[in-house]
Formats: C-alpha cells, sequence, structure tokens
C-alpha cells in the first residue's frame, strides 16, 4: 500500500512538475552541461622543460611580462634565500604550480552528500601538497582581510566547452623559480578544455604590481588511469645554516645585472630580461640586430592586441591603502573562536569574548569610537573588561576614553593595584609605561580617561576567558611605546602597527622609532608563530592595517624591510646624501605594495626615516 | 513459495513502478522540450533566466562556414611567454629538450648542418605545419570558401588550407611543408547530468577546429634540426577564449605523430593574441636564423637520465 502510494505521489510530482511553467522548472534544474575534468591526467613537458625541470638560470627572465619592478624584485633574489627555515617548506604556489616540474594531476569530483549535485574539484599532485579545490556552487570569494593561501581560493563556472576558473586569496610566490614574482594582489584566470583524453589548461595570470602584461601559458595533459599520483611530499624544515643572525636575508644589493645567463647563451643582455615587447614577432628584428652587435635603431613600442590590459600604477601609488582595507565604519572579521578583527576604518582592533567579558586591543581613532561600541555589542553583552593598548597614537588608541566611559570607572583597589575583571569592576587599560607617559605629556583627546590601570615595562601576561596572553612590549620601533599581544591558547598573534599590508611601516623617528626595532619586533613574532602544514595556517598574525596573516607572510614583509633597509645602509656608507638615496628608488620593487607618493606616511618619508637612522649609526661607528 | 512468491510479487511491483516513471519522465521531457518547437527550449528558457551556459541551437546549414562557432577569422599574433629561448631564437644543434624523439630522431638532429640547409634552399623546413604555430609570427584567417578555412602566417609567408569534408591526402601525391589538411567542427566533450540528458540537442554543439593533416614534406619541429618525418600525421585543435579585459586569444594544440622520429606524440599548446586589424603584418620569406652559441646537452646520459653539458665547438656568429 504504501508503494503505491508512493508510487501516486511521486506521479503526480512529476505531472506538477511538467504542469509547472518552463521559467520556474528551470530554477531547479541541475548544474549546466559543462567539461568533466576529473581523472588522473599525465603532464607533458615538452615546453620550457629545462625550466621547469631541472630549474631556470638566474638572470633568464625570457618569456616573462616582468615590468621594471618585477625585473628589479627578480634581480635582487637570491635563492639562498630558501634556505630560511620558514621558507623551506614552502609549496608552489597557485601561479606556478599548475605549469611547475612537469605535474600529473589526480582531479577528483566532490559532490553535496544530501543530492550528489557536483559542488567543484580538487586537484592534487601539485609539488609540495598545495593541493586545489574549484568550487562550482557559485559561493563567494573569502573577504580580502581574509589569510591567503599558496592554492588562493578557486570557483569555475561553465562557458561553452570550458571551464573557466578565476582564483584569488593567494599568497605571494613566483611566475618562474628564479625570482620572478607574483604579488599577493595577482589574480589567475584558467580555462580548461578537453579534446577527448587531452586537457588543456590556459592561465591568465594578472598581477597589477609586477607584470606589463598577463603572464599566459598553457599546459597539456593526458588522461592516464592508474597514474599513481604521489602525495605523499610534504616538506619539513631543517636548520640548514647554524649560526645564522634571526633576520638574515640573502639578496642581491640593487643594480645587480646577472649577466651570466646572457654571456652563455649568447644572447644580448637586454633579451634576457623579460618584458612585454621582447615576447612579439616584432622585437625579432631587434634582437637579430643586437646579436649582430649592431645598435638598433630606437623605435616606440604599442603593445598588440584589442584591448588594452589596465593601466599602470597611478601617482597615489600603490595598490596599497586600497578602499577595501581602508573603508570608513567597523567590519568584524571572525578570526578564531571567540577572537575578532574588527576593521575600524581602517584601523585592526581585536576582541576577545567569553564568559568574563571583553578584551579589546587597540580600539581605532576616536572618530569611530561608538561604531565599534555599537559592533562589540553584536559579538558580546559582556562587559569590556580590559583594553590593552600597542601604541599611544590616537589611530591606534584615540578611542579608550570612549570604550572607558562605557564600562565605568574602574574600581579603586588597594595598593595591590585594581583587580579588573572582578564583578562590578569597571574597563582597566593596560599598556606599557610608555604609553602611560606619552599619553600624560602629549596633547591627545583620550589622555585623561585612556590612562593605563596597569602599567609594565617589557612584558605583561594575563588570564582572561580561561586563555593566556602575553603582552610584549618592542623597543623602539614604529616608536618607543609599541606591544605585541600574543593570545596563546587561540595561537593568534596581534602585531599591531608593526606589520602593515598596505604600506611601509610608519616609523615615528621623533618619538623612538627606528627601522632596527621593527624588524627585531616582526622577528619576534616570526619565531613565535608556529605554522601549519606547508608554511601555512598554524599561528594566525593579526596585522595594524590589512589581511590577516600567516608566519611567512610576516617572513615576506620583515624581509622586505631587512632589503631596503640593507640597500639604503650600502648607499649611506658610500658616502651617498639623502637625495641621491631617494633619486636611486631603494623601494623600488615594493612600491605597487607598500608605496605612495601623497597621504600622510609617503615612500619618500620611510626611506629618510631609515636613511636618518643608517647615517647616526656609521657616523658612530666612524 | 509464499516468500518467492513475494519476493516476484516485489520485482514486478519494483519494475511496473520503473516503467511508470519512466514514462512520466519522457513526458516530462517532451513536455518541456516542444517550445516553439524547439527541441532546447528548456536549457534556452533557463539561461534567460540565470546566467549559465546553455547548448546552443545548431546552426542551419552544412558548410564549414554556416556551421562555425568559433569566430577564428581575423589577425593574430604569436605571445611567445613559452620556449621563448627555442622560438625567438635558434638554440644550438643537439638542444632537443622537451621533443620526445627517439634514437633515430636524436641522430638526425645532431647531423643537422643549416650551411647544408641553405646550400639546397631548404629555408622553408622550419616553417612546416607541424611547427608554423611555434614559430613567432603573425596569423590571418580568413574563409577562402564556404568549406575552406585559410591561415597565412607573415613568418615564412607560408598558406594553409583548412578543408571541411575535404579528401585527405592521397599516397602518390607530392608532400609540401603545408601538406593536406581536412577540418571538422569537433563535437563537444560537454557532460549532461539528470533531466538535462533529456534535452540535449541531437547534435551536439561543436566549439572546437579539429585539423587532420597528412602529406606533409619531411621539416623541422625546431629550428635547429629537430626532424619530423613524411609519415607525421598532424592532428591540431584550435580553440578560443575571452580573457576577462575582453581580449580574445587563440590556443593552437597541435598533436605531432610520427612513427620514425618520435618515442610518443609531441603535444604543444601555444597561444595567439586578436589583433584588430593587419596593420602590422609583415610578410618575410622562410629564412635561416643560424643558431646561436648556448649550452647544450650532448654525449651519453648518465645513471639518472642525464646528459652532460659541454660547449659546442662550431663557429661562433
Amino acid at each position: 500500500m504504501h508503494r503505491h502510494l508512493a508510487v501516486f505521489f511521486s506521479s503526480a510530482l512529476l505531472l506538477a512538475s511538467a504542469s509547472m511553467s518552463q521559467t520556474a522548472l528551470a530554477q531547479y534544474l541541475p548544474l549546466p552541461a559543462q567539461i568533466d575534468i576529473s581523472g588522473e591526467w599525465g603532464s607533458r613537458v615538452y615546453k620550457d622543460f629545462l625550466a621547469r625541470g631541472p630549474g631556470p638560470e638566474l638572470g633568464d627572465y625570457t618569456g616573462l611580462p616582468l615590468n621594471d619592478a618585477g625585473r628589479l624584485r627578480a634581480q635582487s633574489w637570491d635563492e639562498s634565500e630558501l634556505s630560511a627555515p620558514e621558507e623551506q617548506p614552502v609549496p608552489h604556489p597557485a601561479c606556478y604550480s599548475m605549469w611547475g616540474p612537469g605535474t600529473n594531476l589526480r582531479i577528483q569530483k566532490i559532490f553535496d552528500p544530501r543530492d550528489s549535485a557536483l559542488l567543484g574539484y580538487t586537484i592534487s599532485g601539485l609539488y609540495g601538497r598545495a593541493d586545489r579545490t574549484i568550487w562550482l556552487d557559485g559561493r563567494q570569494s573569502p573577504s580580502a582581510f581574509s589569510e591567503s593561501t599558496w592554492a588562493g581560493f578557486s570557483v569555475g563556472k561553465a562557458e561553452r566547452n570550458l571551464l573557466v576558473v578565476t582564483t584569488t586569496n593567494m599568497k605571494e610566490g613566483y611566475i618562474q623559480r628564479n625570482g620572478a614574482a607574483c604579488s599577493d594582489r595577482a589574480t589567475m584566470v584558467e580555462y580548461f578544455v578537453r579534446h577527448g583524453d587531452l586537457l588543456i589548461d590556459m592561465t591568465f595570470i594578472n598581477d597589477p604590481v609586477y607584470l606589463e602584461e598577463p603572464m599566459v601559458r598553457t599546459m597539456d595533459w593526458v588522461l592516464t588511469p592508474d597514474l599513481g599520483i604521489d602525495n605523499r611530499v610534504l616538506f619539513q624544515s631543517a636548520e640548514e645554516v647554524a649560526d645564522r643572525p634571526e633576520d638574515y636575508v640573502p639578496h642581491y644589493s640593487l643594480g645587480a645585472r646577472h649577466t651570466e645567463f646572457a654571456k652563455e647563451s649568447g644572447l644580448p643582455f637586454e633579451a634576457t630580461q623579460g618584458g612585454s615587447r621582447t615576447l612579439y614577432p616584432d622585437y625579432l628584428p631587434r634582437l637579430r640586430a643586437m646579436i649582430a652587435g649592431k645598435s638598433p635603431a630606437p623605435d616606440p613600442w604599442i603593445v598588440p592586441g584589442t584591448v588594452r590590459d589596465p593601466p599602470s600604477v597611478g601617482d597615489q601609488g600603490a595598490y596599497g591603502l586600497s578602499p577595501a582595507f581602508d573603508a570608513l565604519g567597523v567590519q568584524i572579521v571572525p578570526v578564531r573562536k571567540s577572537l575578532y578583527m574588527l576593521v575600524v576604518n581602517g584601523q585592526n582592533v581585536v576582541a576577545q569574548v567569553g564568559p568574563d567579558g571583553v578584551l579589546l586591543v587597540d580600539t581605532g581613532p576616536t572618530s569611530a569610537a561608538g561604531q565599534l561600541l555599537t559592533s562589540l555589542k553584536s559579538l558580546s553583552d559582556g562587559k569590556i573588561q580590559y583594553v590593552v593598548d600597542t601604541d599611544f597614537t590616537d589611530d591606534v588608541v584615540g578611542g579608550v576614553a570612549t570604550v572607558v566611559e562605557a564600562g565605568g570607572a574602574p574600581v579603586a583597589a588597594s595598593h595591590y593595584g585594581a583587580l579588573p575583571g572582578t564583578v562590578g569592576s569597571g574597563t582597566t587599560v593596560v599598556a606599557q609605561n610608555l604609553v602611560a607617559y606619552h599619553l600624560a605629556t602629549q596633547p591627545h583627546p583620550s589622555a585623561s580617561a585612556a590612562q593605563p590601570g596597569i602599567q609594565f615595562t617589557n612584558y605583561r601576561a594575563l588570564a582572561f576567558n580561561g586563555e593566556p596572553i602575553e603582552i610584549w612590549g618592542v623597543p623602539a620601533a614604529i616608536d618607543d611605546a609599541n606591544s605585541v599581544v600574543f593570545f596563546r591558547k587561540a595561537d593568534v598573534i596581534f602585531a599591531g602597527n608593526l606589520l602593515d599590508t598596505t604600506r611601509y611601516p610608519r616609523i615615528d623617528a621623533v618619538n623612538g622609532g627606528a627601522i632596527e626595532g621593527v624588524i627585531n619586533g616582526l622577528t619576534r613574532v616570526i619565531k613565535s608563530a608556529v605554522p601549519g602544514r606547508n608554511a601555512t595556517g598554524g599561528t594566525l598574525v593579526i596585522p595594524g592595517h590589512g589581511h590577516l596573516c600567516n608566519q611567512i607572510d610576516v617572513v615576506y614583509y620583515r624581509n622586505m624591510l631587512v632589503i631596503i633597509r640593507d640597500r639604503v645602509r650600502d648607499m649611506v656608507r658610500k658616502g651617498m646624501t639623502l637625495p641621491r638615496v631617494l633619486a636611486a628608488e631603494p623601494t623600488a620593487d615594493y612600491e605597487g605594495l607598500y608605496g605612495s607618493k601623497i597621504g600622510n606616511w609617503t615612500t619618500e618619508m620611510f626611506v629618510s626615516a631609515i636613511f636618518q637612522h643608517e647615517q647616526a649609526i656609521w657616523r658612530h661607528k666612524k | 513459495m509464499a516468500d518467492s512468491s513475494g519476493v516476484h510479487s516485489g520485482r514486478k511491483s519494483a519494475r511496473r513502478h520503473s516503467v511508470t516513471v519512466m514514462v512520466l519522465i519522457t513526458i516530462c521531457s517532451s513536455v518541456l522540450a516542444q517550445g516553439d518547437g524547439n527541441q532546447v527550449y528548456a536549457v534556452q528558457q533557463r539561461e534567460a533566466d540565470a546566467p549559465l551556459a546553455p547548448f546552443p541551437v545548431p546552426a542551419n546549414g552544412s558548410s564549414g562556414r554556416e556551421t562555425a562557432r568559433e569566430h577564428l577569422e581575423g589577425w593574430w599574433v604569436s605571445y611567445v611567454t613559452e620556449d621563448w629561448g627555442l622560438r625567438m631564437i635558434t638554440p644550438p644543434k643537439g638542444n632537443v629538450v622537451g621533443i620526445p624523439l627517439n634514437a633515430q630522431g636524436i641522430a638526425a638532429a645532431n647531423a643537422w648542418d643549416w650551411q647544408t640547409d641553405e646550400r639546397q634552399h631548404a629555408e622553408c623546413k622550419a616553417f612546416g605545419a607541424a611547427a608554423l604555430t611555434h614559430v613567432p609570427t603573425r596569423l590571418h584567417i580568413e574563409w577562402q570558401d564556404d568549406n575552406t578555412l585559410k591561415i597565412q602566417s607573415d613568418a615564412g609567408e607560408q598558406t594553409r588550407l583548412l578543408r571541411f569534408g575535404g579528401e585527405p591526402y592521397q599516397q602518390g601525391q607530392q608532400p609540401t611543408w603545408q601538406g593536406v589538411s581536412t577540418a571538422e567542427w569537433e563535437p563537444t566533450q560537454l557532460q549532461a547530468s539528470g533531466l538535462e540528458i533529456s534535452t540535449i540537442p541531437p547534435a551536439p554543439p561543436s566549439y572546437s577546429l579539429k585539423v587532420q593533416t597528412t602529406g606533409l614534406r619531411a621539416a623541422y619541429l625546431r629550428a635547429n634540426g629537430v626532424p619530423y618525418s613524411e609519415q607525421t600525421v598532424l592532428t591540431e585543435y584550435f580553440d578560443t577564449v575571452t580573457a576577462p579585459n575582453g581580449q580574445d586569444w587563440l590556443l593552437a594544440t597541435s598533436i605531432v605523430d610520427d612513427p620514425v622520429y618520435l618515442q610518443q606524440p609531441y603535444v604543444t599548446t601555444y597561444a595567439f593574441k586578436r589583433e584588430p586589424d593587419g596593420s602590422r603584418w609583415h610578410p618575410t620569406p622562410c629564412y635561416i636564423d643560424r643558431p646561436t652559441r648556448g649550452p647544450q646537452p650532448v654525449g651519453p646520459q648518465d645513471g639518472l637520465g642525464r646528459r652532460h653539458i659541454d660547449w659546442p665547438t662550431y663557429p661562433e656568429k
């Protein structure tokens, strides 16, 4: 009887479906027909075999559409950098991995267990297990504030006989294994097409920071069942160079020219340096003239094609401080259980919530304090028991007075100090004593209400909401009053303004800041962070501005500072003046990421701060 | 018996239900497919509802041009981001890396002498069909007639004729640099699922041009004398994509199957960028580009399959 009823209802359902308007029914149809890329695929490494297998020569940038910044970045790169313990486990990044050293692939379908709908594909077999996932279910890309990964975030859609895959949220990587970089601002679009047992992936890497035109590559695979993909390759770092200084970053000095490849291959040096114009047949007459020892006549260069690529970096410099990172208002970014990053007018603050109430690290500027309090209420009804100040500047702690007023004044306690966290107490401010000093001696809107109830010199530990929390003082960094906060249970470090993924650190030399202190502070963060598998995951690091980071992101940022400092140091020791140092553009390869020509923190100010520090040290040594 | 009978009864019942459901599915499918007499109505309708990729309506007509869904016509230019050192210049003799040559192929490559080619006026050997998409060049593609797609290169001034429904190469014909090419719009590899199966058009759409070429004159896969023979069968696919910035690209995939010189088919895909017109078209006759003096792998393989790198001994330019 039940069976008959089932048949009746299923029949009725189908008839009802048939009588529905076709438009309505269409909404319930499955995903459209598309190519099926699943299977095991054997790579055909018939192109650029030497560059993909053994590896390219230093100085061989042929075939790469590098711009000047990309070329300088590549010329500065020293492969010894890869011996750093933090960089040894780095797998191939998404902008290189499919090309890689002849990657055999296992592509598997992901089905929704509820209705067997195709949700996406996983791709494994990539060097270093940077497995990829391509989502086909229309999900949104993660926020720009999210932590990035080596594989990035990929979404696919069917288009004619193509599977079009767009990848964002990639970590900084490279397009070739000789220093040709791919910035974390890059996006990748791939077109997969099948011809029988042949799979082709055409890849466009658009990197406004380091490329003049998209890097275009095509890869071929042949369906090869039972290929036996080796997925065991995971990397473990080892100490390769003993007693190396913790902040040692191998790199070639500014102006280095790797001419060996050109000499060995009989090519003009210019031709080995890549760039858009070298990628077209139009370059052949010039190339042949140079090979023949003639000086080619200057000729204007117009990029072929029907659509111009995006314009180059504008006067504002960089893609740094983009609206996404600097928007007004408050955005809440979940970090770990009970821990949130709140982006307050572009300044990151941290809220830890739990049964004991709320612990806030920084408040953002005065102007957004009200919005901050409103946002905090959406996270917890608990009282704000602590505010930890990591600096004294208005953008960091300008809202402290408002927050403290909302929480009520702390209960006066015995000579042992206030008893924050107890029932009935108000909000207690925790900060270095130098923060208290600056607040007391400088005109500051929060000066009176924001005075720390708990002061320390170098180190302070707290336990709150069941979490051990360490606060380290970082001497002479952005200024003389910086702190870093380490949530040990959540495994999250708030680096404050020592780390800013949108610009160079804003060093305040007048108040005791120096590049050396920033580098040392970041190095301590690096040493305290423990990455997960393949140099990603693990400890999360929250910057003062910008997106969530892992240890490796901090390493890359710190390395950038070391390289720029070393360049300026070299010039100082050669007796160069500040104008000459500025003219030499020691930051040229990082301008697209962190530079600015206008605003309250320009590249010139940053270089000047390093110059003055290095000059003082050099004079002292002499 | 009762057990047996019960099982039997259950099977019959299940079969009956299956038949019922199949009939109903068929009815629904036919209802879905009836709109405007168009067999793919339901899928088309969905396109209007959501930005999904549908099966297109097959074009009327039967000629290559009438059934075309790829807009290949126009002007294209090589974008040499791959194998730059093997395409923009002639690599040293013996540089055969990346090509699955057999022993005979390696021997032939090592025996190459560009001066002999020059003496024999064999300048076009590096511009044969199997290598033409590797050469840095501009391509001009146009319909010569309804069933012939013509591809011209400005480098080497070569012309290929891809004939839809054309006769393949016949033994006894004179082999040529560009051979005899037959073309077809390749049936798609699209996979349908669920209800969509009932709406697949009878003739699946095609977006790729497939070309098969034989009757090739022996020539070079690489300008430094890496050979392919007259027995080569060249299979090619031409696809187009439109990048996010609106730039059209052509993907030229070639599969070179040569039983004489190759261990296995040599598969490559190279990219071309669409240009608005032929204003940068510079016809250049075939030429022999003397090799550069870069390092080359020579000598026997060691136990790990590596070859020692030595310096070439032939004179520098």
